[in-house]
């Protein structure tokens, strides 16, 4: 038996159900421009009718249909999109730090112009070449010293250039983890909100949006990947393997100072102390630039600063003044430490545990075409563990030298102006070892003991390892083997030419000469051979020249750059794709919008107009009739 | 991608208004800088490159320099033997006219006063400065007159004159790099520019039963010869043969003593080194450790001498008043001075024509250099103002399409 009224009840229904639409009609066009906004869509259907089915359905023909109830509001979204988005977002903006950062440092170089340190470098050499020429003038030397101070200023600002860089980078760093920190605490407090409207049957599409638009924002500081347990359709975000969000609790990063990398912080789980390892996003980019190309680039600039150094002091060493003495150092030389051993106390408990030796030599004057007749295998400290060179009785001492600079070990061999072997320890690639320390040495044959005169005895017993205090004991002692303690770090922020000279340019060795005795004050043999030492291979491992050196350089730097440029072009390319696919999908159309809206206010007069109706139908029933 | 939102075409004109905005920015950089690499990323390699032909291209500049002020040197140094030729010619025509039998003592005494005044005038040319200051044929030594002179009576002559001139400079030459790896001579010692005979030095001490105790260094016209413990005074001859300096060592059959002698005139430059007293012990040079030349034995006889001692020598027969030994010696000492002055002024010639070829291919090939260096990085301007336009014009179409799809109708437009 129906009632009266059981109509205008259907029609405050159909009124209720286009209010709504009209309402997400509103809604959606109201977002249209709100970032990470998914349009919603109003899903209406069917009230239950009369009669079910059932023992007390009245017995009439066919079910009365009851109306329209509105079944849910859900929003328009491709989930599948979205986990596409969030694994290729990280790519993006890992390159685009790239690209920031390495052009910073393609900056620094200021080539190919007239103002970079090659020029001063070519500027420096010049003025010795003028030393040569005219080695008894003063105005000669004071512009030795000039260019050698203008060259000097060029590598300091280089450096610190670099070095405030890579300090700007790990700003950067402490505030994307920070950034992340808050990110990820943010999306667990959504969880949790998520979770309690869900258990109530609600769709909380614009949290749901909202926790969307803060997991985008974290897959571009970190890789991520986002995944939904079943049944609970609780949320896991990791990173790495590791779990950085469960529902509604989050993992938080904390920053640990790292003694070993100059005190830059390292980022670890806060409960576990663990080191956490990032392979993608602005974050892993960032470390990689700091502990990767602009600590190489500091390097690369302190072995070209200290290798140079070394070079010129060499020869200026040997050559004589005008007031006929020998030469002292043109430039300082700042040893990390003033043990004439170089013993050193690494863990600060009053013991010396270690020896810090930057260059030894040789005792024994070789020939580099002569043929060594040796055989045995040297054990060099290589980038990881050691690097094994091995020598036969055919090599001769040069091709041994080239052997030991490419072997991708961490110590690089010449001869020096006088013919000795002269062993030097490279920058080290990993941030745990100290740069320009030579680590170990050791040789199963004759080459290092007897022949070059290096170490005392051959074979792991008398192998030389700077883990120890006076481990120089394993040099050969009588009147043999040199060695010099580790410079300070980064040469290229301290190097300075001598102030002494500064006070007294005539002590500038533009003169060789013998047995003690300078060749005159009119000679400029030895300005000449520094002037050379610009072609003469006297860098280390792979670039041999000084202008090979620079060259080198600015390709690598450029090199970079134009990848990271390229990479973020075609990463923005991916990304627009993906954001244009869900923009399409996702996104408002105002014209949609207006059509639905005609269509909401047409419905809602058309059920306007049957409440009115049926009101007048029943005003018959009890006004009209006279009961 | 059937469905458009609204706010795509908005997304997608700023996308691509962004990217070509941000190429004629870099395109209208390029051009105001005029090169083609604003960052090194714009290319690298060229940009490696390029460092290396400014680089190279400096050093030119550097070498160019370089050549131009040994040409001076040498050029000043020219002029002065050029003069001293001139005296040397006077003073042959002298001694051809003090030869000649017609004249008598007293007219022979005067062409010697007049050589004596060649003389000093010679030996000022000997010390003369070059444009720095710096004496011209002294060695490496600069600032040390090269040539002293002691003063003496001379027989026949009035007053004090010049008896003997001692050379104080050294044997070094200086180099200056001219163009890659390649040197060349800046000084001319004056003991061989101004030089006349080969010079020999006989030592008196017989070295028949002489060993080499220690190892030791002697060092020959700048050349250090190691000589073993045992040498035998033939081994160390042959040792000194074999360097590469124009002096020869033997034997002498008769007094068993070592003889060293020059191959090309000039003086011989012998020296101990490292405390050593090979040279000393054989007699060759006096004990003592005096620098060379002051240092040759008493003991020994040296033979040859110097431009001066044949002047001195023809001045001395002059006022002497005897005419064989003035066409005889004397002549033909002046002759050998002649004949090596022109030896060396031809020596400095063939130095200067090396060092104008050096010059004439950097002319030519330092501008190549530049023009390499400008490929690796200036800009092509016809080529960049093209792209520029080529951008500006569908910048502008873009925009004007823009402008309709944003502003495009909508249905709202036509809603009462």
């Amino acid at each position: 038996m129906q009632s009266t009224f059981a109509p205008i009840e259907l029609g405050k229904r159909g009124l209720i159900a286009t209010t709504e639409g009209m309402q997400t009609v509103g809604h959606n066009v109201s977002n249209a421009s709100v970032e990470g906004y998914s349009r919603q869509r109003v899903e209406m259907g069917a009230s239950a009718p009369l009669y079910e089915p059932q023992l007390n359905r009245e017995e009439t023909p066919g079910q009365i249909g009851q109306g329209v109830d509105v079944t849910r509001i859900e929003r328009v979204k491709d989930m599948l999109l979205e986990t596409r988005i969030v694994a290729e977002q990280n790519t993006q903006t890992y390159w685009e730090s790239r690209d920031k950062y390495v052009l910073m440092m393609e900056q620094v170089y200021n080539e190919p112009t007239e103002h970079s340190v090659r020029t001063l470098m070519d500027q420096f050499w010049g003025s010795w070449q003028d030393l040569s020429l005219n080695p008894s003038e003063m105005a000669s030397r004071r512009s030795v010293l000039e260019k050698g101070k203008a060259l000097v200023d060029g590598i300091h600002d280089r450096y610190q250039r670099l070095s405030s860089v890579r300090d700007m980078i790990e700003g950067d760093v402490q505030g994307t983890v920070a950034q992340v920190n808050k990110l990820t605490s943010d999306i667990a407090d959504l969880n949790v909100q998520i979770v309690k409207s869900q258990a109530l049957g609600d769709n909380p599409n614009d949290i749901l949006d909202r926790r969307d638009l803060l997991v985008g924002k974290l897959s571009s500081l970190v890789d991520i990947t986002v995944r939904y347990n079943n049944p609970t359709g609780e949320m896991v975000v990791t990173t790495s393997g590791m779990h950085l969000v469960q529902g509604g609790h989050h993992e938080v990063i904390a920053m640990k100072q790292d003694k070993a990398n100059e005190g830059y912080s390292t980022p670890v789980w806060e409960d576990t102390r663990q080191n956490v390892n990032f392979k993608g996003g602005r974050l892993a980019a960032l470390l990689e630039l700091r502990d990767g190309d602009a600590r190489q680039e500091i390097q690369s600039l302190d072995l070209m600063a200290v290798n140079f150094g070394d070079m010129v002091n060499e020869i200026h060493h040997q050559g004589f003044g005008l007031n006929g003495e020998k030469g002292g150092d043109f430039f300082v030389q700042r040893p990390f430490i003033t043990n004439v051993a170089g013993n050193y106390d690494s863990k600060g408990n009053g013991v010396y545990d270690s020896t810090w030796v930057f260059r030894m030599t040789g005792a024994n004057v070789l020939k580099a075409k002569d043929q060594i007749g040796l055989a045995g295998t040297m054990t060099l400290p290589g980038r990881q563990g050691n690097v094994q060179v091995a020598y036969n009785p055919t090599d001769t001492v040069e091709d041994l030298v080239t052997r030991i600079n490419l072997s991708g070990s961490e110590v690089v061999a010449r001869l020096n102006s006088e013919g000795r072997l002269s062993l030097k320890a490279t920058p080290a690639a990993d941030t745990a070892n100290p740069d320009f320390v030579i680590r170990g040495l050791e040789d199963s044959g004759q080459f290092l003991v007897g022949y070059a005169g290096i170490l005392k005895s051959s074979g792991p017993a008398g192998a030389y390892t700077w883990a120890r205090a006076d481990a120089v004991q394993a040099l050969r002692e009588d009147g043999g083997a040199q060695f010099s303690v580790a410079p300070l770090a980064h040469p290229a922020g301290w190097m300075e030419v001598n102030q002494k000279l500064t006070l007294d340019p005539g002590s500038i060795a533009a003169a060789s000469g013998t047995d003690g005795k300078t060749n005159g004050v009119g000679d400029g043999t030895a300005a000449l051979a520094i002037a050379q030492l610009r072609t003469t291979p006297v860098m280390v491992g792979v670039t041999s020249t000084f202008d090979s050196y620079f060259a080198d350089r600015v390709a690598n730097i450029g090199l970079k750059g134009e990848e990271a440029n390229r990479s973020v072009d075609t990463a923005k390319l991916v990304m627009k794709d993906l954001t244009d696919l869900r923009e399409s999908i996702s996104g408002v159309n105002v014209d949609e919008e207006l059509t639905t809206m005609i269509t909401y206010q047409n419905g809602y007069a058309a059920v306007a107009r049957f409440v009115s109706t049926f009101d007048r139908m029943i005003d018959i029933v009890i006004n009209r009739m006279g009961v | 991608m059937k469905r458009i939102s609204s706010q795509l075409p908005t997304y997608d004109s700023s996308y691509y208004m962004r990217l070509r905005e941000y190429d004629m920015n870099q395109m209208s950089n390029k051009m105001g800088a005029q090169s083609r690499i604003k960052d090194l990323r714009d290319d690298p390699l060229a940009a490696a490159r390029s460092t290396r032909f400014q680089s190279e291209i400096m050093r030119m500049d550097r070498f160019g320099k370089n050549i131009e002020s040994v040409r001076n040197t040498l050029s000043s140094a020219e002029s002065n033997l050029r003069s001293a030729m001139d005296i040397m010619q006077r003073v042959r025509e002298l001694a051809v006219q003090g030869a000649n039998g017609t004249i008598d003592a007293t007219q022979m005494g005067y062409i010697g006063e007049e050589v004596n005044q060649l003389l000093d005038e010679l030996v000022s040319i000997g010390n003369a400065k070059d444009q720095n200051g710096n004496f011209l044929f002294t060695g490496t030594m600069a600032k040390t007159t090269p040539f002293r002179t002691a003063d003496g009576r001379v027989p026949g002559g009035s007053g004090d004159m010049v008896v003997s001139v001692d050379y104080l400079g050294n044997i070094g030459t200086g180099q200056a790099e001219i163009s890659e790896g390649s040197q060349v001579q800046i000084a001319l010692p004056g003991n061989v520019a101004f030089w006349a005979e080969q010079q020999q030095i006989y030592s008196s001490v017989d070295a028949g039963q002489y060993r080499v105790q220690n190892g030791s260094t002697i060092r020959i016209d700048g050349a250090q010869i190691h000589l073993a413990p045992g040498d035998t005074v033939s081994a160390i001859a042959a040792k000194i043969n074999d360097a590469n300096v124009p002096v020869r060592a033997g034997i002498d059959s008769i007094t068993k003593g070592l003889v060293l002698s020059t191959t090309l005139p000039h003086q011989i430059w012998a020296e101990d080194l490292g405390g050593g007293t090979v040279l000393q012990d054989l007699g060759v040079l006096a004990r003592g450790g005096n620098r060379p030349p002051l240092n040759v034995a008493q003991s020994a006889r040296t033979f040859g001498g110097s431009l001066f001692d044949m002047v001195i020598n023809l001045r001395n027969d002059l006022l002497e008043g005897s005419t064989e030994k003035v066409g005889g010696s004397g002549l033909r000492g002046i002759d050998n001075a002649l004949s090596n002055l022109a030896g060396v002024l031809g020596d400095i010639g063939a130095r200067d024509s090396r060092l104008e070829t050096v010059a004439k291919r950097l002319d030519y090939q330092q501008p190549e250099m530049v023009r390499f260096d400008s490929q690796e990085r200036d800009l092509d301007m016809a080529d960049a103002i093209t792209q520029l336009r080529t951008l500006e014009v569908t910048h502008e179409s873009a925009l004007s399409a823009t402008a309709r799809v944003i502003n495009r109708p909508k249905l709202l437009d036509f809603l009462r």
